[in-house]
């Protein structure tokens, strides 16, 4: 528990942090960090190996142990552990985002060994699903909502430099600095970043200082941050780290297809309506000393990703909590105040945050660490009427499926569709193509995008349900003559009882109870004619598909 | 346990399944609705948005000028209101023109189909960090509080989006603000806008009809197999969002009822009704927006010129006396049943493109991009008609009076609807965001 106590003593003692951090920035300067914007796969110190070191599982157990004591002060009884189907469904869609193949389902309910549940985490994480899930959930995080289609190209590129980073587990703090490093120019994809923030000083500072720091700062802007102890000077401060960095040559909303960053040697911010220059100031520290030869945002980079910055490791791994439980361990790491006494959730951060430190920020062995946890086991039923605070993480939160987590279920169970084939077939003069964007995705995501907020809030209106109603991707997913499954499954020699099982298995990832059972093979035998049984088959999948259970990872 | 619903004929099962859905027993149910609800429920205001795609030519249409080299072709005509005079190929909203108010001297600086739409709609400039919703977008969501409606709070009838999708969209909002689509266009890959019939434009609404192949009988027995695992799911499952997400579909079902769908079946007028419309897309769209209007939807689109109509860089006069032969019979009928209706005091219409034409013609007998002079129009409840606000010089090439921004002409609208341009919606959680960000123009409101 070493590292444990390093934790509290770097705590109390804030001015050796300083220390530490100039220290830690004159090392990392030669640290693979900035060099890291290469695309061929590294195999140095930058990649994390995958050893499931004892530690990640202590780590787990503490963090239930943590979450008990706050259940029990709050006298709340968690809930049972979820069955193993629920779990596999919920893991696959968390790590892999898409619903099991009916195959895995079959195979995860035989098996009897005692760490299948931990061996699934393991193999989630191994699996291509993964890095590409991380891509798409990472592209949606750092790009302003809702942010404009017509970048689409530049978003696909941006997704496949995300994904080929998570592919091989590069180190958190890397990955980060390569992204706010990047030159852009050949290397597609990431200045999108700066490009969709207009490459304007507060607008990448609101966004950093909430991706990378947890802190909301965007209202310090205009003024001093109502809540919480953020000035506007710091926000500006930190705004000044970015005042250097430009795109030469690009009209605004011109794109380029390599759009270039460059660092200049001037460039300053000044506070709203006054002519006073604010110099770059670490946020919580020191004004940059001197200017030296690194641009400003390296410098900034140097500190943001250093592993004394402890809002950097906090920020991480509460949004990668929140990816899994659906809510923060806090709201927001605007009001963390060292001073004052922790509360449960912020002991359970804190560990956490030092936990992903000593790994090397290592972040497949954080979602190992997470998804062990009892608490991730937990079922969404709750014992009793009685709502608990979802605070205290006692029974898991439903999250609804996003836009694409849907459509990739909803493409496990279709057909390849002509569209698609003919857009494969489309040759590299089609730029979709060259991204291996599904056109029709893009389409699909776009009608059912949820405005930005909680993971756990659904949030869509009638047009999103009759579009899953009565569209065409349903359509073409339920479509008696077209529907692989369908297909499959209306074979001579299965029975009916094994049809319903494998539309359960294929949609909810789970067998019917004996009364739902019942029910859709009372629909499906009482077909007259085969038309009349493939129509059956059709129309229980559809109800299926349309179901709440579905449309939640619970 | 479940009714056996297939006894029922679709409209009694559609109403069985949607019971008790609306009004406050949902409120609780879905925190957006609930804040809605509490706004204030004065009677029901409606919008329709007339969006002349291309950007139309201000100097042929609102604000002529007769006598100078930049006039062109057509005549300047006198109007119900003395001193208001409008181009010849306007005879109907001439008669109209007491409940008319038109803007002269609007001016904006983006001169691009793309970012000029953008800037009109949102009130925006383009491309900045937050995803703005379209004008259209925030006030279907204010006006949409208190409508107990079956049917969406926006519709919108072919619209051009692919030249500015963000302009279009419901940005910050979230998709459940978006339009629902009729015509199609623009709403998936490969759709077509709507076929023209050989009489009339044909109009449907996406995703309101069974998918083919899929008739009512077998529709029942889905929804009654849906009903079913519903039931047992929420039986032992109570998560808000569970709850949230069965609401929705019920007044999805809800919508899908025969009554509700004949809203958009265009075929229940008379055709002597839909010839005065005008046999177009918009035409067609004005007479839907009727109808919409009557059954309660708070703002509906209608689009002029598919593609970029009103883009008429070559051959003019040829291309806008068309246009306005069809925006005449469209706007004008809409006018004048609206009125017979007196559902004309409770709806505001606005006419407007993403910017002006230039004054002089050029070449090839067109007129260019034209952002720093324009008109707009407002027109109907809560407007003052009757009157021509601002001032562009003789030429045309300059606003003399009253210069006029787009978000004081968005701020208006708002005012004129009852809706207050400076009520809020959080962009990102946590940023309030006003609806529109001008002044509204005190002169030209009712």
């Amino acid at each position: 528990m070493g590292w444990l106590i390093t934790a509290h003593r770097a705590r109390s003692c804030r001015k050796h942090l300083l220390a530490a951090l100039l220290l830690g920035m004159a090392i990392a300067c030669h640290a693979p960090a900035l060099a890291d914007t290469s695309e061929p796969l590294a195999t140095g110190a930058d990649v994390n190996r995958s050893e499931a070191e004892p530690r990640h599982a202590a780590m787990s157990r503490r963090v239930d142990e943590l979450l008990a004591q706050g259940q029990a002060a709050a006298g709340v009884t968690p809930s049972s552990l979820a069955d193993d189907a629920e779990f596999l469904r919920r893991a696959s869609l968390d790590l892999k985002g898409v619903v099991p193949r009916t195959s895995e389902v079959r195979e995860f309910l035989a098996d009897q060994h005692p760490t299948k549940r931990a061996d699934l985490i393991d193999r989630l994480l191994a699996s291509s699903g993964h890095p590409t899930h991380m891509a798409t959930t990472w592209r949606n995080r750092i790009l302003p909502a809702g942010a404009d289609p017509s970048r689409q190209r530049e978003a696909a590129a941006l997704q496949k430099w995300l994904r080929t980073r998570f592919a091989r587990n590069l180190r958190y703090d890397n990955l980060v600095g390569s992204l706010l490093l990047t030159n852009g120019g050949d290397e597609l994809g990431p200045a999108l970043y700066y490009q969709s923030h207009d490459v304007a000083p507060e607008k990448v500072a609101a966004s950093a200082a909430e991706l990378f720091l947890g802190v909301k700062l965007q209202c310090a802007q205009c003024h001093d941050h109502p809540f919480a102890n953020w000035s506007q000077r710091e926000f500006w401060g930190l705004a000044a780290f970015f005042a250097r960095t430009k795109s030469p040559g690009n009209a605004p909303g011109m794109m380029q297809a390599s759009y270039k960053l460059v660092d200049v040697d001037r460039g300053e911010v000044k506070l709203p309506e006054s002519e006073e220059i604010v110099p770059p100031k670490y946020p919580r520290g020191d004004e940059l000393s001197a200017e030296d030869s690194a641009s400003r945002r390296s410098q900034l980079v140097l500190w943001l990703t250093s592993r004394d910055n402890r809002y950097f490791s906090r920020a991480a791994v509460n949004w990668a909590w929140s990816h899994l439980f659906g809510k923060g361990l806090v709201a927001t790491l605007d009001e963390l105040d060292d001073s004052a006494e922790m509360t449960t959730n912020e002991q359970i951060l804190d560990e956490l945050a030092e936990h992903f430190v000593a790994s090397k920020f290592d972040l497949q062995q954080l979602w190992r660490t997470l998804a062990n946890t009892q608490a991730y086991q937990r079922s969404s039923r709750f014992a009793g009427d009685q709502r608990q605070p979802p605070e205290l993480f006692a029974a898991m939160l439903p999250k609804p499926l996003t836009p694409e987590q849907l459509y990739d279920s909803f493409m496990r169970l279709a057909p390849p569709s002509e569209t698609t084939n003919a857009w494969n077939r489309a040759g590299a003069s089609n730029m979709a193509a060259m991204l291996d964007e599904d056109p029709n995705r893009i389409e699909f995501v776009r009608r059912m995008r949820p405005p930005p907020g909680e993971p756990t809030e659904y949030r869509a209106g009638t047009l999103q349900a009759l579009m899953l109603m009565n569209g065409q991707t349903t359509s073409r997913v339920t479509a008696p003559q077209e529907s692989r499954l369908l297909g499959a499954i209306d074979a001579p020699y299965f029975s009916d009882v094994e049809r319903v099982d494998a539309l359960f298995l294929a949609t909810l990832s789970r067998l019917p109870s004996a009364e739902e059972r019942a029910l859709f093979v009372d629909a499906i035998s009482a077909a007259e004619s085969e038309a009349d049984r493939r129509q059956a088959l059709s129309d229980s999948f559809w109800a299926l598909l349309n179901s709440t259970e579905f449309a939640f990872n619970h | 346990m479940l009714q056996p619903l297939w006894h029922l004929d679709r409209r009694e099962m559609f109403r069985h399944l949607g019971l008790g859905l609306m009004g406050s027993t949902c409120a609780s149910w879905l925190p957006a609705l609930a804040e809605q609800v509490a706004a204030d429920p004065r009677r029901k205001r409606h919008c329709i948005l007339l969006w002349m795609s291309g950007g139309p030519t201000q100097t042929d249409t609102f604000d002529m000028k007769p006598g100078h080299n930049n006039g062109g072709e057509f005549k300047e005509v006198a109007t119900r209101t003395p001193g208001l005079r409008f181009s010849e190929h306007l005879p109907t909203l001439a008669e109209h023109a007491e409940r008319m108010a038109v803007i002269r001297s609007l001016t904006t600086k983006e001169g691009d189909h793309e970012r000029g739409t953008y800037l009109v709609r949102t009130g925006q400039p383009p491309m900045g960090a937050v995803a703005y919703p379209s004008i259209a977008c925030s006030l279907a969501k204010a006006l949409g509080a208190t409508a107990e409606s079956a049917l969406p709070n926006y519709v919108s009838v072919a619209p051009t989006q692919q030249i500015s999708p963000a302009a279009f969209g419901p940005g910050f909002l979230g998709a459940s603000y978006s339009p629902a689509l009729v015509g199609g266009a623009g709403a998936a890959p490969g759709v077509l806008p709507g076929v023209v019939s050989p009489k009339f434009a044909a109009l449907k609404l996406d995703d309101l009809e069974l998918p083919s192949g899929v008739g009512e009988a077998q529709a029942m027995r889905r929804m009654k197999l849906w009903n079913a695992m519903e039931q047992r799911f929420l039986d032992d499952h109570s998560a808000a969002s569970f709850i949230a997400h069965n609401a929705l579909y019920r007044k999805a079902a809800d919508m899908m009822r025969p009554e509700v769908r004949a809203a958009f079946d265009l075929s229940q007028e008379e055709d002597s009704v839909r010839e005065k419309y005008g046999p177009g897309m918009f035409g067609q769209g004005c007479l839907l927006a009727r109808r919409l209007v009557e059954r309660g939807v708070p703002f509906v689109e209608v689009s002029l010129g598919a593609g970029l109509g009103w883009d008429t860089h070559a051959d003019n006069f040829k291309l806008v006396k068309k246009l306005s032969e069809e925006l005449d019979a469209g706007w004008g009928t809409l006018m004048t049943e609206l009125s017979e209706r007196r559902l004309l005091d409770d709806t505001t219409i606005v006419w407007m493109g993403e910017f002006g034409r230039t004054p002089v013609i050029n070449a090839m007998g067109g007129r260019d991009h034209f952002p720093n002079a324009w008109s707009c129009v407002l027109a109907g409840g809560g407007i003052k008609g009757g009157q021509a606000y601002g001032r562009t010089s003789d030429d045309g090439m300059k606003v003399e009076e009253k210069p006029v921004a787009i978000g004081d002409v968005l701020a208006t609208l708002c005012a004129a609807l009852g809706v207050p341009p400076d009520a809020e919606n959080l962009a990102m959680g946590e940023r309030p965001i006003k609806i529109a960000e001008g002044t509204p123009i005190a002169d030209l409101l009712a």
